[in-house]
């Protein structure tokens, strides 16, 4: 049974955000609240967030905050592993089937009204796409649920989340922009995780990955990369990776180190 | 049911005849067992998606027809890709056996992962990559034969989900009896962009979408209202946005091509211009629009 939480429709959503944006994260401590008046539950499929559990996904968040100098200091350097951090919580602990992670209103109420005092915090001068949920993958919450769903894998459970710290941010965007086409698939975007190398020798990795994407997205068209078994989509990504790798370094950045292993987790 | 050839593959397929596959059944073995309907009014998350088919697949002719080698390994792939989650996944990957014609494939998926219109696949797939050479498929995975099957979960509800609220607790304005959300992005999934709010401290409105299955004459005519003004506001939606074109292709499911829908069923005589006469008519005859609407959705016609 999963849990089903408010949405906020997009007009008191709006409303919401023009009060909540000019203002600092330890005035907006205070201005918190588990419900809206405008809010609005899906009529089926599960049973609906009750105070106390919205309570504690509030507090489980504070303190994760907390330990990277919230609602005072600002977040600073350690904003990839606060956003790891928090992915696996908003993971682990809402209770979200992706189907309902897939409304944008419960992301808006999280950010507006339950959680209002982090979301400044993590974004100062709060842009309107990082708490409306116009895009579910600028969302100051819901992309994290996303790169957290996309990425978990079940078959491990001593560490479910062994991947989540394989992309920066940037770069995990170039992957969530293409949620419609790649981006959808949780076997491929693992298999990318497990075969992308931890060693960049120049600066080009966003644009690599940019290249890998569009390389497959490309094959996607004839080729079944959504269907593929592990053990055949794993050298799949690999060839692909390394194609790409092997073309930017004939551009004249520096060369692949001999012998260097494509790929940061053994093939099962 | 079968796959269509609309792109130009690099290499040979399996024509037909070489595979045939039996339609899927729905809940397979059990009291509910009948074939895939297009729709699923009653589904929900709870609810695990079982299917299963019967596929006819001669692995050597399949061979000889899309210029393999002999033994080349393949195999039958299905995957599913749902909206809104976006999300795409396999259930199931069966390798295909010379000696062996027919095969019963099936699957079941957790309906946590599913909602709205779920694409099914099937594919005859090369289960390991093999020599380049021209107009063979060579990369594991190529696919030499597929069709697909679209299931809408909820019937037609989630594209048009309706929440009772107090308009008095929003910044609607308090009197009004409903309010129609629309998302600013085309392409963005219909059942997330779409939203009708309706004021539940409005009795009237209220009342009538409540008994929306069994109305009486004035909820009839409620109905008809609404129903007039939501197409009406959609239209206007369409034609206001100078991005919005009957030409342009959305994706499927998306706010842009329910909009496309709207516009063919309610104005399919202004479609040859690319809307540029009724998008005339809507700037400098708003009146008229409005009957046009009027007499397109029957507002408050006597039901037949």
């Amino acid at each position: 049974m999963s849990t089903l939480y408010p949405r906020l429709p997009a007009s008191a959503a709006n409303e919401r955000y023009a009060e909540i944006k000019d203002r600092s994260p330890a005035e907006l401590v205070k201005d918190t609240d588990s419900t809206h008046l405008a809010q609005y539950f899906a009529p089926t499929g599960g049973t609906r967030v009750t105070a106390e559990r919205l309570a504690r996904l509030r507090e489980l968040i504070v303190d994760l905050a907390e330990k990277k100098g919230f609602p005072h200091e600002p977040l600073g350097r350690s904003v990839h592993e606060f956003d790891t951090a928090l992915a696996r919580t908003l993971h682990t602990d809402m209770d979200l089937v992706p189907a309902e992670a897939s409304v944008r209103p419960i992301w808006a109420f999280l950010a507006l009204v339950l959680l209002p005092d982090v979301s400044v915090w993590r974004f100062p001068r709060l842009p309107g796409d990082r708490v409306l949920a116009t895009d579910i993958t600028r969302h100051v919450f819901g992309r994290l649920w996303w790169r957290a769903e996309l990425l978990h894998e079940e078959t491990r459970p001593d560490d479910p989340y062994h991947l989540l710290d394989v992309f920066p941010e940037r770069n995990f965007d170039q992957i969530l922009a293409r949620r419609r086409s790649i981006g959808g698939s949780p076997e491929l975007i693992r298999a990318l995780a497990k075969e992308w190398p931890k060693n960049w020798p120049d600066t080009g990795e966003t644009e690599a990955l940019q290249d890998v994407l569009k390389y497959l997205m490309r094959r996607g068209a004839f080729q079944d990369l959504f269907g593929m078994p592990e053990s055949l989509l794993r050298p799949e990504v690999s060839r692909t990776i390394l194609e790409v790798r092997h073309g930017r370094t004939r551009d004249g950045s520096t060369p692949m180190p001999e012998g260097e292993r494509v790929g940061r987790h053994a093939r099962l | 049911m079968a796959g269509k050839a609309v792109r130009a593959w690099p290499y040979r397929r399996a024509a037909g005849g070489i595979v045939t596959a039996s339609n899927w059944i729905l809940n397979p073995g059990s009291d509910d067992e009948r074939e895939a309907p297009a729709s699923l009014p009653d589904w929900d998350y709870q609810t695990r998606l079982r299917l299963r088919r019967r596929m006819t697949i001669d692995a050597v002719a399949c061979r000889a027809a899309t210029g393999l080698v002999v033994g080349h390994p393949l195999a039958i792939s299905v995957r599913w890709h749902a909206t809104p989650s976006l999300l795409r996944g396999a259930v199931a990957w069966v390798p295909l056996r010379d000696d062996v014609h027919e095969y019963d494939v099936d699957f079941d998926i957790a309906g946590e992962r599913l909602g709205g219109v779920v694409h099914v696949e099937t594919m005859i797939v090369l289960a390991a990559a093999g020599e380049r050479r021209p107009a063979v498929a060579h990369l594991a995975g190529s696919s030499l034969w597929n069709d697909v099957l679209d299931i809408r979960l909820q019937g037609d509800a989630p594209l048009f989900p309706i929440a009772l609220i107090p308009f008095s607790g929003s910044s609607l304005p308090h009197r009004a009896a409903w309010f129609l959300e629309l998302g600013a992005d085309l392409t963005a999934s219909a059942l997330g962009a779409i939203q009708l709010l309706v004021n539940q401290e409005h009795r009237r409105i209220a009342d009538a979408v409540a008994k929306a299955a069994s109305p009486n004459d004035v909820d009839r005519a409620v109905l008809s209202a609404l129903r007039s003004d939501i197409v009406r506001t959609m239209l206007e939606r369409a034609l206001g946005e100078e991005e919005f074109s009957m030409a342009e292709d959305y994706g499927k499911d998306t706010l842009g091509s329910v909009l496309q829908g709207l516009v063919r069923t309610y104005l399919p005589d202004h479609l040859e211009d690319d809307l540029l006469e009724i998008r005339r008519i809507r700037s400098a005859d708003p009146p008229l629009f409005a009957a046009m609407t009027q007499a397109a959705t029957e507002f408050l016609a006597e039901e037949r």
